[in-house]
């Protein structure tokens, strides 16, 4: 077929938009009968919590894009006693805090730098230390490191940002041993999208440039990793470049790459960790770059495995036909199924070999709405620990049923999950979650 | 008394605008209701701080992109439609534009993320910048997403493609 142009893209949205059938609703009643059946939902929610109501049953009509004017503006109500076998958990699951299953691990840090650059945690550099980004628009950065036994954080270095580039974001990170690399995405005066690749001592000093790249690839790099002497990054449409941290070569793909994605130097799959358009297609292999071993993944009935060199996450649907999620050996055994959690539809495999960061399946009925019962007490993620079978509760929930965590942007599977703390004496915080320092 | 008139002239005057972004977001008319509901409930309850901070609008719409493409609701939609036959929509005006009408039609394939991508910048005429921050990712998502959705739409891209190199 003919390429299109982007602006019959651009017409065909503006069209569609003065075509759109005409609301069959007033929107100020809509919006108020929304707000009624909200509070329902939410009464509903308590009952459930303390066991009084499982599920609405079978006699309930369920109605979808819910709207009053729909139904000649009358709510739908369920019947009294009708009762089907519930499609969900009828009583919601409950996991204790991070703060109290691992306190050593956890630790509050400013939202915001004195300067007002904020904090995005990276990765743990200890069990003891963890990697501060500090970041404002179009200045330069920082790195800092937070100390949790003095409880300072100090800085390291700085994240440069060359004037003459414009929207200029650092995007990934890595760290080893011996070195601190990181890859930023930026635009020329006259719009050219590049990628830059820089590098630092671990120690501090500094950075220094590695390589420039332009082109097409720029928009795929996907993460960047510490690859001995050398810095790697891999494409979202595959395909693993090195260059020496050097500075004085050109990149190299590596022979045999053409399908991989990074996992963490020297470890690669066949899947992209993010960005993944089909999440359930599972990782079949997991290889090593430097010695070309190739190690398959046995997948059984699981799907979306996410594999690292020893352990995969992913999720399978058990016999009650609810999804779980499974972390296991890439070989298969050791198999642990962990009802009543999922696995995030991109996410980065298994954590130090032992964590998983899951979702919860909280759900315990649908209100007459339709719109899922979902109680605040149930976490936006957990954390769970293959060694020990904890599962353990992170994020922030609001009011409003919503919620969010963060995950250390380290390219290769971070250490750090974070979440809002809320406020302490008149500035923002963030809890922060060092799986390094989980004993 | 008065922010609840205030709030209610809002929705009077912009309502029909907001609906149709919601549709070009959705890409059908049972979700756009859902959508441009549900956000205005939330700017009604945020209505006291918002109009006095910021433009209600750009708050409005703002919200609109990130419930459209949180990824927990398309989760529970898929629950919904395992659950309710759906009542079968027909989009019998957009059927008139005959030329436009396939690429209606493929819009609809491409994950809740990437359409929001497309429509912040080919129909809200947003930068990348701009379209990060209101999507809460970073500008080599965005263009990332961008540049799969295009190449799944087919759409040819503006710009000379570079060989990889020092600047």
């Amino acid at each position: 077929m003919a390429e299109r142009t982007e602006e019959e893209l651009a017409r065909a949205l503006k069209a569609a938009a003065g075509l759109a059938p005409e609301p069959a609703f007033d929107l100020t009643q809509g919006i108020a009968a929304r707000r009624r059946r909200r509070r329902r939902r939410r009464l509903q929610t308590a009952l459930a919590v303390t066991g009084v109501v499982a599920v609405i049953g079978t006699g309930m009509t369920v109605m979808r894009g819910t709207f009053p004017g729909h139904r000649d503006g009358v709510l739908v109500e369920p019947a009294a006693s009708a009762s089907m076998p519930p499609a969900v958990p009828a009583s919601p699951p409950s996991f204790p805090p991070a703060t109290q299953v691992w306190p050593e691990a956890v630790f509050r840090i400013p939202a915001r730098a004195k300067d007002g650059a904020e904090y995005r945690p990276v990765t743990a550099l200890s069990a003891r230390q963890v990697l501060l980004s500090a970041e404002s628009p179009e200045r330069e950065g920082r790195l800092e490191v937070y100390d949790m036994a003095t409880k300072t954080i100090s800085v390291l270095a700085p994240v440069p940002h060359p004037a003459r580039f414009r929207r200029y974001t650092v995007q990934g990170w890595d760290v080893d041993s011996r070195h601190i690399v990181w890859y930023a995405t930026a635009q020329t005066a006259e719009g050219v999208p590049v990628a830059e690749f820089w590098a630092l001592p671990r120690k501090g000093g500094a950075p220094r440039l590695i390589w420039v790249l332009q082109g097409d690839d720029v928009e795929k790099v996907e993460k960047v990793n510490v690859a001995g002497d050398d810095l790697a990054w891999s494409l979202t449409t595959g395909g693993v470049f090195t260059v020496s941290l050097r500075g004085d070569e050109k990149p190299v793909r590596v022979p045999n790459s053409e399908r991989l994605f990074l996992q963490q130097w020297p470890w690669a799959g066949d899947r992209p960790g993010r960005y993944v358009d089909d999440p359930a297609r599972n990782q079949s292999i997991v290889v090593n770059l430097e010695t070309g071993e190739s190690r398959p993944v046995k997948a059984g009935d699981a799907q979306g495995l996410r594999c690292g060199p020893e352990w995969c996450v992913g999720e399978r649907r058990d016999d009650r036909q609810l999804m779980s999620a499974v972390v296991q050996r890439v070989d298969g055994t050791q198999r642990r199924e962990v009802r009543q959690l999922r696995s995030f539809p991109t996410h980065d495999g298994v954590v130090d070999d032992r964590f998983a960061v899951l979702t919860v399946s909280g759900v315990v009925g649908w209100d007459i709405t339709g719109e899922e019962v979902e109680p605040a007490s149930v976490p936006i993620a957990v954390v769970y620990d293959r060694v020990t079978g904890a599962r353990v509760a992170v994020g922030a929930r609001t009011k409003d049923g919503g919620g969010s965590f963060g995950r250390g942007t380290a390219s290769a599977p971070s250490d750090i999950v974070y979440w809002n703390a809320g406020r302490t004496g008149g500035r923002e915080e963030y809890w922060v979650l060092n799986l390094a320092a989980v004993r | 008394m008065k922010e609840a008139v205030e709030f209610d002239e809002f929705v009077r005057a912009r309502g029909t605008a907001l609906y149709r972004y919601a549709y070009v977001l959705t890409g059908n008319a049972d979700d756009a209701a859902d959508l441009v509901q549900e956000a205005l409930m939330r700017l009604g309850d945020a209505w006291h701080r918002v109009e006095r901070k910021d433009d209600p609008e750009g708050y409005v719409r703002t919200s609109m992109a990130r419930l459209h493409i949180s990824w927990w609701r398309r989760r529970r939609r898929e629950h919904l439609a395992a659950a309710v036959p759906d009542a079968g929509y027909t989009e019998s005006g957009v059927d008139r534009i005959d030329a436009d009408i396939g690429l209606w039609k493929e819009l609809a394939e491409l994950p809740a993320r990437q359409r929001a991508v497309l429509v912040l910048r080919y129909y809200e005429d947003l930068s990348d910048g701009e379209i990060a921050k209101i999507l809460g990712i970073s500008t080599g998502t965005v263009r990332s997403q961008a540049s799969r959705a295009l190449e799944k739409l087919r759409i040819r891209r503006g710009g000379a493609a570079l060989e990889a190199g020092k600047v």
